[in-house]
């Protein structure tokens, strides 16, 4: 996936992007304070924000999800809610993966249950799983683990490693999953793309000043 | 108290005003869905030129008095007006077209106000998960459906409550227009309370029963709590 030129104006934001290269087969993470611009970024990439800048070279709308912080459930159960990707792809449910994941989440006896009456951690989940149970080319996971609890983190984190097929993208706040998890960083800071490279490369030995406070920060806030 | 209720049926040809009534109603609110839900859809969905004014407009309509929707569809449907030669004057089609008039705003208001605050989330759900246009919009209708019976509820209730305009368009023809509401004001003016009160019994209970259904679909938003 290539973006280039992106121009984008929401409210008093501005992103401008010239070129940024997502290539598949890699973790990638989108890193920055709060305000950069990531979510922005990922929904220009998803169109939510409507732009020309995003190439998918050769990929269709139906090859990228997101799963975002605060997930989108429909007035349905649990179940139908995350079979509906399934659905409009006409693609039949893997029943073991299913159950599975139902299983690895803690959500099997509340498959039937009305979904929007879950925890917010619980709809993070279900959103989790309609994701994954589709096997995109690329998913973008905005904050999408924050209300999980640390042993569902731990096995999202693992499914993650282990997918050689989904070009992951994630924004988290969480330097050490990112450290952990993701090969490639993109950092971004007031709308603008700062850096891009691997991981270790940007986060710990880049010599960008704004990368360098951003790191340090977040060191003195794991340390209080 | 047998015959009591037989002439009661006969003298005010209650039997032909509660048929007329819901006739009436489900016709008008039927043609009234299509066109209200269609375009309080399309108005949230597409900006253009004077939005704003439209939706003024229209939410102007939804409290316009029925006796002034009457007058102007009885101006047009009179024999020199612009519609006479189709002779719908006095006739049920003449009313449901008065009719129609005042409930399409009413939904397509309801539909414009719930569209305008949910659709844009079910939109930019559906993009994440890859649905095609067609399939967003099924789903924007899907997910509003409670909204959307609500409406069409909203405006069958003010269907079989309407007076004036039946009234004026329907000329109150004893077993041809006549309506509860138009058949219960009829009878206050000649003075016949007992007739008009149990009329006005039966029109409550329908009103109830609608009211009661409204209810039941507006219950769901009390389940989207999260805990």
């Amino acid at each position: 996936m290539k973006i280039s030129n992106l121009k984008l104006e929401v409210s008093e934001f501005k992103m401008d992007i010239a070129d940024l290269n997502i290539e598949r087969g890699f973790k990638h993470a989108f890193v920055g304070p709060n305000g950069s611009g990531k979510s922005t970024l990922a929904k220009a990439i998803m169109q939510i924000i409507p732009n020309h800048s995003v190439d998918l070279e050769g990929l269709s709308s139906i090859d990228i999800m997101l799963a975002p912080q605060r997930p989108y459930l429909l007035h349905d159960t649990v179940m139908n809610n995350i079979l509906y990707p399934l659905k409009i792809r006409n693609r039949k449910v893997n029943n073991d993966e299913l159950i599975s994941l139902l299983d690895m989440f803690n959500l099997t006896d509340k498959k039937n249950q009305y979904a929007r009456s879950l925890s917010s951690g619980e709809q993070q989940k279900v959103s989790l799983i309609r994701c994954l149970l589709c096997h995109p080319v690329y998913l973008i996971i905005d904050e999408a683990l924050s209300n999980l609890d640390s042993e569902s983190v731990m096995r999202i984190e693992e499914i993650i490693k282990n997918d050689k097929e989904t070009t992951w993208i994630l924004i988290s706040h969480q330097l050490t999953q990112v450290l952990n998890i993701c090969d490639k960083v993109h950092f971004l800071d007031k709308g603008k793309l700062i850096e891009s490279g691997d991981t270790e490369e940007v986060l710990l030995k880049s010599k960008n000043e704004i990368i360098q406070n951003y790191m340090s920060n977040q060191v003195i806030k794991v340390r209080e | 108290m047998l015959t009591m209720i037989e002439e009661f049926f006969q003298n005010v040809g209650a039997l032909d005003a509660i048929k007329v009534t819901l006739l009436l109603a489900f016709s008008s609110t039927s043609i009234a869905t299509i066109l209200g839900v269609l375009f309080g859809l399309l108005l949230e969905k597409y900006h253009f030129p004077f939005k704003n004014l439209v939706i003024r407009i229209n939410r102007t309509l939804m409290g316009v008095p029925p006796v002034v929707i009457g007058l102007v569809v009885y101006l047009l449907l009179m024999r020199r007006g612009p519609l006479g030669s189709f002779s719908l004057l006095f006739t049920i089609r003449g009313m449901i077209i008065a009719q129609v008039f005042i409930i399409t705003p009413i939904i397509s208001g309801t539909v414009y106000a719930y569209a305008a605050k949910f659709a844009p989330q079910v939109r930019n759900f559906a993009k994440t998960v890859g649905a095609t246009p067609l399939q967003t919009e099924l789903l924007v209708l899907k997910e509003m459906r409670s909204e959307i019976y609500f409406a069409i509820v909203s405006g069958f209730g003010r269907s079989i409550s309407e007076v004036g305009a039946v009234m004026l368009v329907g000329g109150n023809i004893k077993g041809r227009t006549r309506t509860m509401t138009t058949a219960i004001s009829l009878l206050k003016s000649q003075g016949i309370y007992s007739e008009g009160i149990m009329l006005g019994i039966i029109l409550l209970i329908m009103a109830f029963i609608v009211q009661t259904i409204a209810e039941h679909f507006k219950k769901e938003d009390i389940y989207d709590e999260n805990f």
